[in-house]
């Protein structure tokens, strides 16, 4: 089975070179949006992925908040979240793992190794 | 032909860079720093992935005004128009 990731951030910028990134990774499958209110809905009617990749600011419905209301979902409660962001500060990054991510990514990633930097990722939190 | 597998990508982000560079000089123009930090934000996030960090630290500091409190750092705006305006 491959490893499915929802990819959701309102760049198409970065949606399509996560994409690019992802797929070099032939056992993964994406699921890329391009805002929380898609991706919830999305996740309130399909499979729970295996790990959602969340930007943190986006108009309308920022990446915390989109964490908050898919944690209300059922199935979700513990579904891995990955923030990405450009602020990299040990400050904001300690914050968004406090909120319950179990890593952060950080803008501008490299794109030959995001497939591998997840992995390493949940690899980590379920040590 | 390009063996650059983002170069198609490359070429769009300028495209839209461009677009960004005019927003961003409307909104400083007529004072919206909203605009300003979601224009930054952007850039600073996806800049870099295409090779142009020039571009993505202005917009960082930028950003990095915003995310601090401090606000518009009108000459960090500046430098990232400049460094808009030396698009290829």
């Amino acid at each position: 089975m491959p490893l499915t990731v929802m990819h959701i951030d309102d760049e198409t910028d970065i949606r399509e070179v996560a994409a690019f990134a992802l797929e070099l990774d032939s056992d993964l499958a994406l699921i890329s949006v391009g805002s929380g209110a898609e991706a919830l809905a999305h996740l309130e009617t399909g499979p729970a992925p295996d790990i959602i990749l969340l930007d943190v600011m986006m108009p309308s419905m920022d990446g915390p908040s989109v964490l908050a209301r898919l944690r209300e979902i059922e199935g979700l409660e513990k579904t891995p979240v990955v923030f990405m962001t450009a602020r990299a500060q040990s400050e904001e990054v300690e914050r968004l793992k406090a909120l319950g991510a179990i890593g952060v990514v950080v803008k501008p990633f490299d794109p030959m190794t995001l497939a591998r930097q997840l992995r390493d990722i949940l690899a980590a939190a379920d040590a | 032909m390009s063996n650059d597998p983002l170069a198609a990508l490359r070429a769009e982000f300028c495209v839209r860079a461009v677009e960004d560079r005019a927003v961003l000089a409307r909104a400083l123009a007529v004072g919206d720093p909203d605009r300003v930090e979601r224009v930054a934000h952007g850039l600073a996030g996806s800049a870099g992935l295409f090779g142009f960090s020039d571009i993505g630290a202005a917009a960082l500091a930028v950003d990095d005004g915003f995310a601090s409190g401090r606000g518009l750092d009108a000459a960090a705006a500046d430098r990232l128009i400049a460094a808009l305006d030396a698009l290829p």
